[in-house]
């Protein structure tokens, strides 16, 4: 049961392991003189990350862990929507956007002609409507 | 502080048509998406605020406010109907109010939810009426000392949302904080982690944080546990007599005592930041049960329940702006999403509002005013609508809400970078939810990271860099010391739950993200 805080807690330390050694280093400039350097704050929580992580891993609570195949289906999802966010900044959104509205319902589970129609037609007409005619702004 | 010009300007621009048109939208949207379960209010609003950008701040404000106020009064029909709130805070609604639907009651419980909800929220609006504007004059006394201090002190309070590991809460903390330090670094401005995307020299979009984890992460994690999108059934006995179809004045004025006192605990627990409407809720609930004379009634569709519960969780609402406007610290997600539609609009929250846009906050109590009565009217109109959307199906209402997302961001952004941004948060926030870290505090970290470090490089400037001249700072210490006093009795009050835990069967635990 404490397998989840123990793997949490360890890519929490090694997150901030990384940022500590590897981004703050590369992402922050020096400056010569200040109250506070631009890299004290973000060091301090990377080194607090680092050691509550650490508490973490040796004391964990009786979390739950998440199953694998829930894990299997977020990504599922994630892939889906990262691949319509790609496909918006080819083609457009109005190009992808029902499609993608089609994809995420059947991936769901939805069936029913009307519901998808409604989904994949009307939405996205709602959304043009609303945006373009209504607020007079553009969409990607 | 106190001009009058500005009070007499800020309520008359609130009621004109244009304004109580978007009041009535918000309530309507409010309470139509807090009758669907897995939507809410706060998913609600999020989605909103990027749709707002081309309105003024009044109206934009206003629907937000209105979609927060009906949001909670629809949470309680799925809560009576189908015994699964519609928001986390209705939860003790259904304790009286599923009971009641299944003797064929149901209209009886949801108008009764409407009432008590409409009387909680009143009151604790007139509380903010009265107290915001002298706290915010109190709060413009502070320097940079006293507001760092106010920010520790903050934190401390925040600590109240910390789940069952105190750990995990500080690594949230912790988390927002480092994230809130990616653009410009305060005092020199040089750019800090954001390897050339100088679309993040102004630190990452609030709107994309905030959508990314609150509700794309969210919606992701239900359509991931349940796998298919389900279809929500409703069954609900047909009302025997007219009397069962409506509240009398009798039956509302017996519950008096109970509303006020629900009004009180909300306003009270909504003021603190952290506290949210659930715990009012059950709060309130517990106290009515324990001094009734019937409290074995409790639970078997007793109607002054509904009205413990509603009213409390509904006076959390107002009281909930008070940090908010007058210290500038967001004690809820809510009240968090409110920061981000102000700053949409150009406007920093906070004690100088009150002096820079006097006129916008008196009109903003304005609109909160009518967004009540509204509420009144459209629940009384749409309560029999709202029973009928509790049926729509999942699948189209997660699809568009994703959809709606997507469009929102992108349009308050300018661009589809803050999309990608939004679902890297999401990616954040849905590993966050299933290992047991509180979003809700990693928000509101977030929002509260910029200002803690700019207190920080002003205040050891004052104090050039001698941390003990902070003793020559009486309020701050004052702050510091309640800190200090607020962490050690959160950490007393822990241990007493471990162990009366230890003696006790655990019950289940889970995130709380009630606002």
């Amino acid at each position: 049961m404490s397998r989840s805080d123990r793997v949490s807690g360890a890519l929490v330390a090694a997150a901030g392991l990384w940022a500590y050694l590897v981004l703050i280093p590369n992402g922050v400039e020096t400056v010569r003189s200040a109250w506070v350097q631009p890299q004290a704050v973000p060091n301090v929580l990377a080194w607090l990350l680092i050691v509550l992580g650490g508490v973490l891993v040796f004391r964990p609570t009786r979390y739950p862990t998440v199953s694998l195949r829930q894990l299997g289906r977020f990504f599922a999802y994630f892939a889906l929507l990262a691949g319509g966010l790609y496909a918006m900044s080819l083609f457009g959104f109005f190009q992808v956007v029902p499609l993608l509205g089609l994809a995420l319902m059947v991936l769901m589970g939805e069936r029913r002609p009307l519901v998808l129609l409604v989904g994949a037609a009307g939405v996205p007409a709602f959304i043009w409507i609303t945006v373009i005619w209504l607020l007079e702004r553009s969409l990607p | 502080m106190f001009d009058f010009a500005s009070i007499l300007a800020g309520f008359g621009d609130v009621f004109t048509l244009w304004n109580l048109g978007f009041v009535i939208c918000g309530v309507a949207i409010g309470q139509l998406v807090g009758a669907i379960p897995g939507i809410g209010p706060i998913m609600a609003m999020a989605i909103a605020i990027p749709f707002t950008f081309g309105l003024d701040p009044l109206p934009a404000i206003s629907f937000l406010v209105g979609i927060n106020k009906g949001g909670l009064v629809g949470g309680a029909v799925p809560a009576v109907l189908i015994n699964t709130p519609g928001t986390p805070d209705a939860a003790a609604t259904a304790l009286d109010g599923y009971p009641l639907s299944r003797q064929g009651k149901q209209l009886k419980a949801t108008k009764m939810a409407l009432f008590s909800s409409v009387t909680g929220d009143t009151v604790s609006d007139l509380v903010l009426i009265t107290v915001s504007a002298p706290l915010a004059a109190l709060a413009l006394m502070m320097g940079p000392v006293e507001v760092f201090a106010l920010v520790v002190f903050a934190f401390s309070v925040i600590a109240a949302l910390i789940g069952e590991s105190v750990v995990k809460g500080l690594i949230a903390t912790v988390l927002g904080l480092f994230f809130a330090t990616v653009g410009a670094d305060p005092e020199n401005t040089t750019p800090r982690l954001i390897f050339g995307h100088y679309e993040l020299y102004d630190g990452l979009p609030l709107i994309s944080v905030a959508i990314g984890m609150l509700v794309i992460s969210e919606i992701l994690r239900r359509l991931a546990l349940q796998g298919r999108a389900a279809v929500a059934a409703v069954q609900t006995q047909v009302p025997a007599s007219p009397q069962d179809r409506r509240v009398s004045w009798a039956e509302y004025w017996s519950c008096r005592y109970v509303l006020l006192r629900g009004a009180a605990i909300g306003t009270v627990l909504g003021a603190l930041p952290g506290i949210g409407s659930t715990a009012a809720a059950f709060m309130s609930y517990a106290a009515t049960k324990s001094t009734a004379k019937d409290p074995e009634s409790f639970g078997k569709g007793n109607i002054k329940g509904i009205a413990a519960a509603e009213s409390a969780n509904s006076a959390v609402v107002g009281a909930n702006l008070i940090p908010l406007l007058t210290l500038g610290i967001p004690g809820s997600v809510g009240a968090a999403l409110i920061v981000s539609a102000f700053m949409i609009h150009g406007i920093q929250p906070g004690p100088l509002l009150f002096q820079e846009q006097g006129r916008l906050v008196y009109g903003l109590f304005g609109a909160m005013v009518m967004a009540n009565f509204a509420n009144l009217w459209i629940g009384q109109v749409g309560l029999r609508l709202w029973v009928r959307v509790v049926r729509a199906p999942e699948s189209l209402v997660f699809a568009s809400a994703l959809m709606l997302c997507i469009v929102g961001v992108s349009m308050s952004t300018g661009g589809i970078f803050g999309v990608g941004v939004m679902l890297a948060f999401a990616l954040l926030g849905y590993l966050m939810l299933v290992t047991g870290y509180s979003v809700v505090i990693f928000i509101i970290a977030f929002f509260l990271g910029p200002q803690f470090e700019i207190s920080i490089g002003q205040s050891l400037a004052l104090m050039n860099g001698d941390l003990g001249r902070i003793v020559s700072y009486p309020i701050a210490l004052l702050l510091l010391g309640l800190s200090v006093f607020v962490v050690g009795a959160i950490a007393l009050n822990r241990t007493r739950q471990t162990r009366h835990r230890a003696n006790h069967p655990p019950l289940a635990t889970g995130e709380n993200t009630d606002d």
